[in-house]
């Protein structure tokens, strides 16, 4: 899982990648290479995900390591800024001019015509569904339109590379689907799409490649169900709600993959195991043992906390 | 205007849309950030504030109209009220107030990063800005300066002689030239520093006001000085002024008019040279 995927198009990649803030390291030798296609970059809050957005889209200079872009060193060639598309994470846009003019003002900048950029303003409009809003002030804008109009101003110049920084934050969930939809397409159109986002879920309705960043390194690089294989190789907890969880938990205790069971209330039955998924395929038909009163199942490891806890604990 | 790809769009330049190396000319670069930037300023509630600051003159031009005339003839009210108001304060309050925020606003707003995730020249990037910033601050003035024109002359055209014109036309180009030299001052202070409006106080205060009135030839380092050895009066239009105004407006030491002026291009040039400079290799932190 760890290191370079294999890909017979590598559109882009770091080596050896760090970047240091004075004595605190922000990104800490990444290397990555990434195809055409949708990768999500996973990491809790403070990761190094936007640091590492940063300096592979040209905004921080790296202290150590290279980036590069369609083949190209992304600080020596200024020109690759017309093949990139960017979406930054921080809320920040023109504030005084209406959503057309600040498209039209951006597109113009990737060197194309006052005609040409306006019918390519009006193409992302439609695409990011913000035509109908496009002659108002970007002050009066929502904050779930403020997402939209910078997701349009990287589709405007249709680039190759897109770079997206948790591009779905203050999205209601119509408008967060809809961009989901979109991101999905653009990877099936053949651009590269790095996607960041701490939610897990988010990025597996996209995408199945990942990449696992945790205090400014790489923690994983590749297929989520790879990642998640890796993860279940460790005991998951499971927490049944069932009306008779003391007659439950003998069922679970002679099945094979079950390493513990614990009656946690009176409603609460706790089950572990290393092989979750069996588990799960085998809770339906305990459920129809109306006996039991099996009400619902949930795992409590599912979440990106407890991979990256693995994962680490994997590592030493 | 030259390649064209149809499936690319209209692009501007000769070489391939996708050459790695192609940035956007120059020249269109500085008119594109140029004209979205003068947009922009004239949206903003600055203009209107700074837009009330420039009535002043106009205030005292009216009082003079129907108080002063008697007492002071048309040319040298207008020495002291481009020396004590224009220059004295209206310059150095719409220089800072346009001046700092040039580039600085784009900073602290972050959306530089939309400006430096487009294939531009980021020495072209300043320039458009602080052209944006001279062009209103400019304009701003020269409307004040125009209208305090028409209200001292209107129904009063025997004010209007020679002596009149030479020193109104003396202290428009002057006054136009101390805010082009000092906005370019505090933009390069905007892209420099992280109060720069601070910075820009102190400036204005610990050394152009301060030492540029020091009898020593260290006044000389100062752009007022030589904006003040600009200023080209009459004997008996100086000896006319304001004891606060000729304070501030005598020369000690010996210079010609030109030589102040090629001081006073060059520092534009530098300052404007070194504000690109610094905001091309200064490393912003954005959003």
């Amino acid at each position: 899982m760890n290191g370079p995927s294999p890909s017979s198009r590598v559109t882009l990649a770091t080596e050896e990648l760090s970047r240091w803030y004075g004595q605190v390291i922000g990104v800490n030798d990444v290397t990555v290479s990434i195809t055409p296609g949708v990768t999500g970059l996973l990491g809790l809050n403070g990761a190094g995900k936007s640091t590492l957005f940063k300096v592979m889209a040209g905004q921080l200079t790296p202290s150590k390591g290279v980036v590069r872009v369609l083949g190209h060193d992304l600080f020596r060639h200024r020109g690759l800024f017309r093949r990139i598309g960017f979406v930054a994470e921080a809320d920040a846009l023109y504030e005084s001019m209406t959503g057309r003019e600040m498209l039209v003002y951006l597109t113009r900048l990737q060197g194309f015509s006052r005609a040409e950029a306006r019918r390519r303003a009006d193409a992302a409009l439609e695409r990011t569904h913000l035509s109908d809003d496009a002659d108002r002030t970007v002050r009066g804008y929502s904050k779930g339109m403020r997402q939209k109009i910078k997701l349009a101003q990287a589709l405007a110049h249709d680039p190759e590379v897109f770079f997206l920084d948790e591009p779905f934050n203050g999205m209601d969930p119509v408008s967060r689907r809809e961009a989901m939809e979109l991101v999905v397409r653009l990877g099936e159109e053949g651009k590269t799409v790095l996607v960041s986002s701490h939610i897990l879920h988010e990025v597996e309705a996209m995408t199945s490649r990942i990449l696992l960043m945790h205090r400014g390194r790489i923690l994983a690089e590749g297929d989520i169900g790879e990642i998640r294989d890796a993860v279940e190789r460790h005991p998951h907890r499971i927490e049944i709600r069932c009306d008779q969880p003391r007659a439950l938990a003998p069922r679970f205790i002679e099945m094979e993959e079950v390493q513990g069971v614990r009656v946690e209330s009176e409603k609460i039955l706790l089950v572990e195991s290393d092989l979750p998924r069996e588990v799960f395929r085998r809770l339906p038909h305990l459920a129809l043992d109306a006996s039991l009163g099996i009400h619902s199942w949930t795992t409590l490891d599912d979440d990106l906390k407890s991979l990256f806890e693995y994962l680490v604990e994997d590592g030493r | 205007m030259s390649a064209v790809d149809p499936a690319q769009g209209t692009v501007v330049g000769g070489s391939r849309p996708d050459a790695p190396d192609r940035v956007l000319p120059v020249v269109q670069t500085v008119g594109l950030v140029y004209g979205a930037a003068v947009l922009e300023l004239v949206r903003r509630k600055r203009l209107v504030f700074l837009g009330l600051a420039l009535l002043l003159p106009l205030l005292l031009t009216v009082v003079w109209r129907i108080y002063g005339m008697d007492h002071l003839d048309a040319t040298r009210f207008f020495a002291n009220l481009g020396g004590m108001i224009y220059l004295k304060a209206l310059v150095y309050l719409v220089s800072l107030f346009y001046g700092v925020p040039a580039v600085h606003d784009e900073i602290e707003g972050h959306t530089l990063v939309y400006l430096f995730t487009r294939p531009l020249s980021k020495m072209a990037i300043f320039v458009g800005r602080l052209l944006a910033v001279q062009t209103v601050a400019g304009l701003l003035l020269a409307a004040s300066l125009a209208v305090c024109f028409l209200l001292m002359i209107v129904g009063n055209t025997a004010a209007i002689d020679l002596e009149f014109i030479e020193v109104y036309t003396n202290y428009f180009l002057v006054v136009l030239l101390a805010v082009f030299c000092y906005t370019a001052v505090f933009a390069l202070m905007g892209t420099a520093f992280k109060k720069p409006l601070v910075w820009g106080v102190l400036y204005i205060f610990a050394w152009e006001t301060s030492v540029s009135v020091i009898p020593a030839r260290l006044q000389m380092w100062t752009l007022e000085w030589h904006l003040r050895n600009l200023i080209l009066h009459q004997q008996d239009v100086a000896a006319s002024l304001n004891r606060f105004v000729l304070q501030f407006l005598s020369v000690d030491y010996a210079m010609p008019w030109w030589g102040s002026l090629a001081i006073l291009l060059a520092a534009l040039s530098i300052f404007t040279l070194a504000g690109g400079w610094v905001f091309s290799r200064k490393e912003y932190l954005l959003g």
